[in-house]
C-alpha cells in the first residue's frame, strides 16, 4: 500500500512504538485505530474492545497491506494480543518492543537495549540498515514533524474536527504533501473569528482509546470546545513533547530511549498516577480549559484503576469533571450525548468566564 | 461400583493442618503490629511473584494480599468485600482479588481476622500480571508508604537480556530494603533463606508428580488449599515441615492403594487460578463420574527452581520465568508435556475474568492444544473469587456435556 505517497507502511499500535526507527528503515509509520465494533471471538470477551478489534482486523485481512506491525508492551490485553498475533494472523507480521513499565533510570539501559535489537530486525526485515547514521536524520525528522504538531495541538480550538481527526489518524503524513494549508491556518483564513468561541466550556479529555471523533462532534454540538487531550489514539499518540537531540553531541540510541521514557506516562508505567495527573493538570492549565471528561472504557483495566481517584482530586483543584463510561464495541449514542450535553450545560451555569 | 458410590479416602490431614498454619501466620502478623517499636519487625505486603527470600533474610514479615483474599473468597465472603470497593468507586470490572482487599482496607471489620495488618512497605513484582502494578500503586496511596516496583519484563520469547535487568533491580531491591527499613543485608542470610525455598518448592514439585501415578493419590482442589504455605512461607522452616508431612501423607496414600476419586477413569488437567468460592463443589460431577484432575497449570507457578551459586541470579531466573511471564508457545508446550507425563484425557479451562494473562489466550491454547493432543478443552466462564460471575446452570451443562463426550 502506498496510499500517501511516502512509502511502504508499518502500523503501530501504541504510542510508545518508535516511529522513528519505522523511518529509518526505509518505511512509514502508520498509526491502526481501533475499530468501532470487534467481533471475534477468539479474545475472551472481557478484554477490551479496542484490542479485540485490532485482532479482528488481522484476522480478516484489513491488514495485510502493511508491511508489519509494531507492538509495544503495554498493558495485560495488549499482552495478550501480541502473543496470540504470531498464531493467528499470518500477515502482517508482528515486530515487538518489549518496553520497560518501569520508566526511571534502571529502565535506560534496558530499553535502548530493546530499542537497538528492533532496529537490527527491522533493517534485516527492510534491507536498510539501522544505525545512528540512519536514525539520527529520522529523529530530526520526527522532531521537526513533532515541533508542527505540537504548535498545531496549542491551538486546535481553531481546527475542524474533521481536520483534526485526520491528523490524528495520519499523524506522519508530511504537512507539506497531504496537508498542502495547515489546517488551523486554513480554518483562521476561511472563517471569521468566533465570538462565541470565547465563552464556549473548554474541556480536555483524558482515558481509554477511542476509536472515532464521535465524542469530539457530540461535545461540539452540545457547547463545548475540546482544547486538549491526554488519549493514545488522539494527541497523546503524537509523542508529544518534542524530545530534546542535538545531533553534535548526543547518541541517538540514547536520545530515542530517553524521549519514549520520558513521554507522560500511560497508566501501564510506573512511577505513573501522580505523575499522570500532573500532567494532565497541566494541560488543563495551558489550555486554560474549566473541564475534564474522563472516559473509562469497559475492561480497560489500566484506566478504570485511576479514573476514580482522578476525578476526585482534579475536583479539588477546582475542575469539574464528568466520567463517562464507554461500553464495549459500541458507538456513543443517546446515552452519552445526554450525560455529556448535562455536562457542559452545568458548566455554562457555574463558570463565570463561560456563557 | 459406580465412582459416585465408592467411598472416597479419608480427607488429608494436612487439610486442617494447613489452615490452621495460615491462621497463625496472619495472627503473628496482626500482633506483631502490637509490639514496641524496638521488637516491631517491619511488614510488608507483596505480591506472589515477589522475591520474598530478600525481604525474609533481613527479618522483614511478608503478607500476601492476593492470599487473603482467596481465602476470604473460599469462606464466601468475597461478594460482600467486593461490594464495599464497588461503592467506594472501584469498578467491578477491576481483579476481585484487588477488590476483595481494597474492601478489607476500606470496612477491615467485614473482613476475616480483621483484615491484614497495614504495612510499612509495599514490593509488587509485574511477573504475574499488570494489574499489580496499579493495585499497589492504589495502595501506596491509601497508606502512603513506599513501593518497589520490580519489572520483570514478558517473555515473549528468550530474553537474557531482561535476566539482566531483573537481577540489577534486585540489587537496587536490597538498597532501596536498607533504606526503608534500616536494617543491614546479609549475603550470608539470603543464602539459608534462598535454600529453604529451594526446599519447599523442590518438596513441593515432588508432590504435584505424584498425580503421575495411577490412580493419583491427590486431586488438584487439594493442591489449592495446601499451596497456601509455599506461596505465603516460602523460605520459612515451615513451610518445609508442612511440605515435608504433606509428602509423607501421600506417600502413605499411595502404598495403601488410595486414590483421591475412587474408581478414577478419567485424568484431567485443570488450568488458571481456582474457584475459590466452590473449591471443591465445582469438582463435585467431576469426582461422582471418575474424573479426577491430577495436574493443573497453576500449582506449577510455585515449582520454581532455585540454581545456581548467585543467589541473586537464581531469584532472577526464577521469578522471571514463571509460567504466566512466558508466550502463549511456551504455556502451550507446558501443557502439552503435562498431558503426556500425566496421562491426561482432557483438559478444564477457567476463563478467569479477574486474571488477563492467564484467560486472555486460552482460546488460542485450547486450540493449540487440541490439534498437537487431539484431548478435548472445555473452557468454564467464571471468576476466581466473584461468586457474582458464576452462573451454576450453565456452567453445569457444560461440564455434563464434556464428561459425557470423555465417557
Amino acid at each position: 500500500m502506498n496510499t500517501h505517497g511516502a512509502g511502504v507502511e508499518f502500523g503501530y499500535l501504541c504510542s510508545y512504538f518508535p516511529v522513528e526507527l519505522v523511518l529509518a528503515a526505509g518505511l512509514h509509520p502508520a498509526r491502526i485505530l481501533p475499530a468501532v465494533s470487534p467481533s471475534t471471538g477468539l479474545l475472551p470477551p472481557f478484554l477490551c474492545a479496542p484490542v479485540r478489534s485490532y485482532l479482528e482486523a488481522g484476522i480478516s485481512g484489513d491488514l495485510s497491506a502493511l508491511a508489519g506491525v509494531g507492538f509495544v508492551h503495554a498493558c495485560d490485553a495488549m499482552q495478550c494480543l501480541a502473543q496470540v498475533w504470531g498464531v493467528l494472523v499470518p500477515a502482517p507480521r508482528a515486530f515487538l518492543v518489549p518496553s520497560p513499565t518501569r520508566r526511571d533510570q534502571a529502565a535506560l539501559p534496558r530499553f535502548r537495549a530493546a530499542l537497538q535489537r528492533l532496529g537490527r530486525v527491522l533493517g534485516e526485515f527492510t534491507g536498510h540498515q539501522v544505525g545512528e547514521e540512519e536514525l539520527g536524520p529520522a529523529l530530526e525528522e520526527v522532531n521537526g514533524h513533532r515541533s508542527y504538531l505540537a504548535a498545531l495541538m496549542a491551538r486546535r480550538d481553531t481546527v475542524p474536527i474533521p481536520d483534526l481527526w485526520e491528523v490524528f489518524r495520519t499523524p506522519w503524513r508530511p504537512p507539506d504533501r497531504a496537508r498542502p494549508q495547515d489546517p488551523a491556518q486554513r480554518s483562521a483564513r476561511s472563517q471569521p473569528p468566533d465570538p462565541s468561541q470565547q465563552t464556549r466550556p473548554r474541556l480536555v479529555l483524558s482515558g481509554s482509546p477511542v476509536p472515532s471523533p464521535d465524542l469530539l462532534f457530540m461535545l461540539e454540538e452540545a457547547g463545548a470546545l475540546v482544547v486538549g487531550d491526554d488519549i493514545c489514539t488522539m494527541e497523546r499518540g503524537l509523542g508529544l513533547p518534542t524530545q530534546c537531540y542535538n545531533p553534535e553531541k548526543d547518541d541517538p540510541w540514547d536520545a530515542l530511549a530517553r524521549h519514549y521514557l520520558g513521554l507522560p506516562p500511560c497508566p501501564c508505567r510506573h512511577p505513573g498516577p501522580e505523575v499522570r495527573r500532573e500532567h494532565l493538570h497541566s494541560l488543563l492549565e495551558s489550555r486554560r480549559a474549566q473541564g475534564a471528561v474522563l472516559l473509562a472504557e469497559k475492561f480497560c483495566e489500566p484506566q478504570l484503576w485511576e479514573q476514580h481517584r482522578t476525578a476526585t482530586w482534579l475536583r479539588q483543584k477546582g475542575i469539574a469533571v464528568t466520567v463517562l463510561e464507554q461500553e464495549s464495541g459500541r458507538r456513543p449514542g443517546e446515552r452519552e450525548r445526554t450525560r455529556l450535553q448535562a455536562f457542559v450545560e452545568s458548566l455554562m451555569a457555574t463558570s463565570p468566564e463561560v456563557r | 461400583m459406580p465412582a459416585a458410590l465408592m467411598p472416597g479416602p479419608p480427607r488429608l490431614h494436612c487439610l486442617s493442618y494447613v489452615n490452621r498454619l495460615l491462621a497463625r501466620h496472619y495472627l503473628v502478623a496482626r500482633q506483631s503490629r502490637h509490639l514496641p517499636a524496638f521488637a516491631r519487625p517491619p511488614l510488608a505486603w507483596v505480591t506472589s511473584g515477589a522475591p520474598v527470600e530478600i525481604l525474609r533474610s533481613m527479618g522483614i514479615m511478608c503478607v500476601y494480599p492476593e492470599n487473603f483474599s482467596a481465602l476470604v473468597a473460599a469462606r464466601k465472603q468475597g461478594e460482600t468485600l467486593c461490594r464495599v470497593a464497588e461503592d467506594a468507586g472501584y469498578s467491578p470490572d477491576l481483579c476481585s482479588y484487588a477488590r476483595i482487599n481494597l474492601g478489607s482496607v476500606l470496612r477491615p471489620q467485614l473482613a476475616p481476622l480483621g483484615g491484614l495488618p497495614p504495612p510499612d512497605l509495599l514490593v509488587a513484582c509485574n511477573n504475574i500480571c499488570g494489574t499489580v502494578l496499579k493495585w499497589y500503586q492504589e495502595l501506596a496511596l491509601l497508606f502512603e508508604v513506599p513501593l518497589f516496583v520490580l519489572d520483570a519484563p514478558f517473555l515473549y520469547e528468550e530474553d537474557t537480556a531482561a535476566l539482566d535487568y531483573v537481577r540489577g533491580q534486585l540489587e537496587e531491591l536490597i538498597v532501596w530494603l536498607e533504606k526503608t527499613v534500616r536494617r543491614r543485608f546479609q549475603a550470608a542470610r539470603l543464602e539459608q533463606v534462598v535454600a529453604r525455598s529451594a526446599e519447599a518448592t523442590a518438596l513441593w514439585e515432588e508432590i504435584r508428580q505424584l498425580g503421575r501415578l495411577r490412580p493419583s493419590p491427590i486431586n488438584v482442589p487439594d493442591l489449592f488449599v495446601t499451596m497456601g504455605p509455599v506461596v505465603t512461607l516460602r523460605g520459612s522452616q515451615s513451610a518445609t515441615r508442612f511440605y515435608s508431612r504433606l509428602k509423607r501423607e501421600l506417600e502413605t496414600r499411595v502404598q495403601k492403594g488410595l486414590a483421591a476419586v475412587p474408581g478414577e477413569r478419567i485424568r484431567l488437567l485443570w488450568d488458571n487460578i481456582a474457584i475459590w468460592y466452590r473449591l471443591y463443589r465445582f469438582f463435585r460431577p467431576f469426582t461422582e463420574q471418575g474424573a479426577c484432575f491430577v495436574v493443573d497449570t497453576y500449582t506449577a507457578g510455585w515449582s520454581v527452581r532455585l540454581q545456581g551459586e548467585d543467589p541473586l541470579r537464581a531469584l532472577a531466573v526464577a521469578y522471571t520465568t514463571v509460567f504466566l511471564n512466558r508466550s502463549v508457545e511456551y504455556r502451550a508446550r507446558q501443557m502439552q508435556q503435562l498431558i503426556r507425563d500425566f496421562a491426561v484425557r482432557g483438559v478444564v479451562m477457567h476463563s478467569n475474568r479477574s486474571c488477563k494473562p492467564y484467560s486472555g489466550i486460552q482460546p488460542v491454547l485450547a486450540r493449540l492444544i487440541s490439534s498437537h493432543t487431539g484431548a478435548p478443552v472445555l473452557i468454564v466462564e467464571a471468576d476466581m473469587a466473584d461468586p457474582r460471575v458464576f452462573t451454576e446452570e450453565g456452567v453445569r451443562n457444560r461440564v455434563e456435556a464434556f464428561l459425557e463426550a470423555l465417557s
